[in-house]
């Protein structure tokens, strides 16, 4: 007896291995991040008040005038800020990376403790409330960095084995066992 | 239904613990070298925050971590590979005042000892007295048993030192049976002209007859069946003969080739079709006994040793042959099943079908009258719909 097989037969004969389909969790993760404008908005706030108690509010510039003293650290916080964004603490937010950006909160402030450690003596309970505001910003931005985070779990698993053979007519390597998460 | 917690531990985070420690020697550092100055007590305030911060939510992770029950539901009494099932599992939270927070829920299921865990479901507060129900598919492509792991409830606070790891235990066992095929009901086709070409080869059909047991007599079984011996040994005065049944009496007899040389050069297609022709010799049984044709299986294990199934009850015993083909494994050596061949072939009167392994038809190489190879060519035109696939 002999069957003649048609073009689709033969191409469900064929053997081939299924593709898997990518996870993508850590791009999902980055881009609901990206997209979060309190979890950037919270990191930067932290950043910039660190940067400005990082120089002492003004101080470590030593100037008599008050009024110009406050225009200098401003400015000078403003300059810290962009600096600091632009070198630290922003690619670190915008790679997701919560507790370096943390970290680099904490270093910037501490910097005014390096160069001019009279400075935290003459505000020291504005440093210390800075440093507060600084923890709750950063635990608002972590609080949305562990909700992302929850997308870097992968919907399905696989259990795909050296030697997995399945019967399916057109695919002769497959994964043994699949399981998805329903929503 | 629901049950309490097998077994709770605590794991520990490496990450928070190397922060703590990080931030316990920055603090300490600093109380050696600037105690008593501003600059002194700002370090140790902003390292005391952090620290706070993992402390409490270590604290947190212990008290609203454990005392769940749970239980699992939707496993499948019949299960066949390339098909699913999905999983349901209730998680109950039974305290009357105490929450539940930052659950994360998965289980493991797992296939010759690799064990696969589930994607983890996340849940931010389970409030007391409060219950939710999880769901998961799970699609079982391989043949074989698969061996449930249990479900793990792991509860940890963001940034906490320790996890608090539930475990409910799940002593089951799943047995995915070969993949269900649709035979085509051009497979009928092949029946033509198959038996009586083979005709009957034995001078005595007598002689053909096989001795299968023995039973009691019942009132219209022919004397001359009677059991002389057997019968003055029973502890009671009764009457036992002898059965016989006749292999010639089968229509269709469906020979698997399951030999696949460990050597071979093309030992994955080989163990590819080996999956699928399982299957097919399967759905052909199941589409001739369906139609109540006589179905008699033979295979050879992994040994070389005869497996022979009747399916005259196919109810009951194609189940059964199913079950027996979860486990076979492809036997290297290939002389065996044509011993299988070359017997059935002069045995019986049927229909044989040899669903073989190779592409060229077997009958070309060794003409028998009465057999019909099947190629892997015939597997894919044959088959009409694999379930699940």
């Amino acid at each position: 007896m002999t069957l003649d097989l048609n073009r689709e037969e033969r191409d469900r004969a064929r053997t081939e291995p299924t593709p898997f389909p990518p996870h993508g969790g850590q791009a999902r993760f980055e881009a609901a991040l990206a997209q979060d404008r309190v979890y950037r908005g919270a990191l930067l706030a932290a950043v910039a008040m660190a940067g400005a108690a990082g120089t002492g509010f003004g101080s470590i510039f030593g100037l008599g005038d008050r009024v110009v003293a406050a225009a200098l650290a401003v400015g000078a916080a403003g300059v810290v800020v962009v600096l600091a964004g632009a070198t630290i603490a922003w690619p670190l937010i915008r790679r997701a990376r919560f507790w370096q950006a943390a970290l680099a909160v904490g270093l910037l402030h501490l910097a005014c403790v390096l160069v001019a450690p009279r400075a935290v003596e003459a505000a020291l309970v504005a440093q210390l409330a800075a440093a507060s505001a600084e923890f709750a910003l950063l635990a608002v931005a972590g609080v949305r960095w562990f909700r992302a985070g929850l997308l870097r779990l992968p919907p399905a698993t696989y259990l795909r084995s050296p030697q997995c053979v399945v019967a399916r007519l057109d695919r002769g390597k497959d994964f043994t066992l699949r399981i998805d998460a329903v929503e | 239904m629901l049950k309490r917690s097998s077994r709770t531990t605590i794991r520990w985070n490496a990450a928070a613990t190397a922060w703590l420690v990080l931030l316990l020697l920055a603090g300490a550092a600093d109380a050696a070298l600037g105690a008593g100055t501003a600059a002194g007590v700002l370090i140790v305030y902003v390292t005391a925050l952090p620290i706070g911060w993992i402390l409490g939510a270590t604290v947190l992770s212990r008290i609203f971590g454990g005392g769940l029950a749970a239980g699992t539901s939707g496993w499948p009494e019949d299960l066949h590979a390339l098909g699913g099932f999905r999983l349901r599992v209730r998680l109950v939270n039974p305290h009357r005042r105490r929450p539940a927070l930052f659950l994360t829920v998965d289980f493991s299921l797992g296939w010759r000892g690799e064990p696969l865990v589930a994607p983890p479901r996340f849940i931010g507060v389970l409030g007391p007295r409060q219950e939710v129900v999880l769901e998961w598919d799970v699609v079982v492509r391989g043949r074989g048993a698969y061996s449930a792991g249990g479900l793990r409830v792991r509860a940890a606070f963001p940034g906490s030192l320790v996890a608090v790891e539930t475990c409910f235990d799940e002593d089951r066992e799943l047995v995915a049976l070969p993949a269900v095929y649709e035979i085509d009901r051009r497979a009928f086709q092949l029946l033509a002209g198959r038996r009586q070409a083979a005709g009957r080869l034995h001078a005595h059909p007598a002689a053909m007859e096989e001795f299968t047991g023995v039973r009691d007599y019942r009132p219209g079984d022919n004397p001359r069946l009677v059991h002389l011996a057997l019968s003055l040994r029973m502890p009671e005065p009764e009457l036992v003969i002898r059965e016989y049944e006749d292999p010639s009496e089968d229509d269709v007899c469906i020979l698997l080739d399951t030999t696949v040389p460990y050597d071979a050069q093309d030992l994955a297609l080989l163990l590819y079709r080996h999956e699928k022709s399982i299957s097919f010799a399967l759905g052909l049984c199941r589409l001739f006994a369906t139609r109540r044709y006589r179905v008699r299986f033979q295979t050879v294990d992994h040994h070389g040793a005869p497996l022979e199934y009747d399916l005259r009850t196919p109810g009951r015993t194609l189940r059964d042959l199913e079950r027996a083909l979860v486990g076979i494994v492809p036997a290297p050596d290939r002389r065996a099943v044509w011993r299988l061949v070359d017997a059935a072939s002069r045995r019986t009167n049927s229909a044989v079908f040899f669903v073989s392994l190779r592409d060229t038809p077997e009958e070309r190489l060794n003409p028998r009258l009465s057999v019909l190879t099947l190629t892997p060519r015939h597997v894919v035109s044959l088959t009409r719909r694999v379930v699940g696939a």
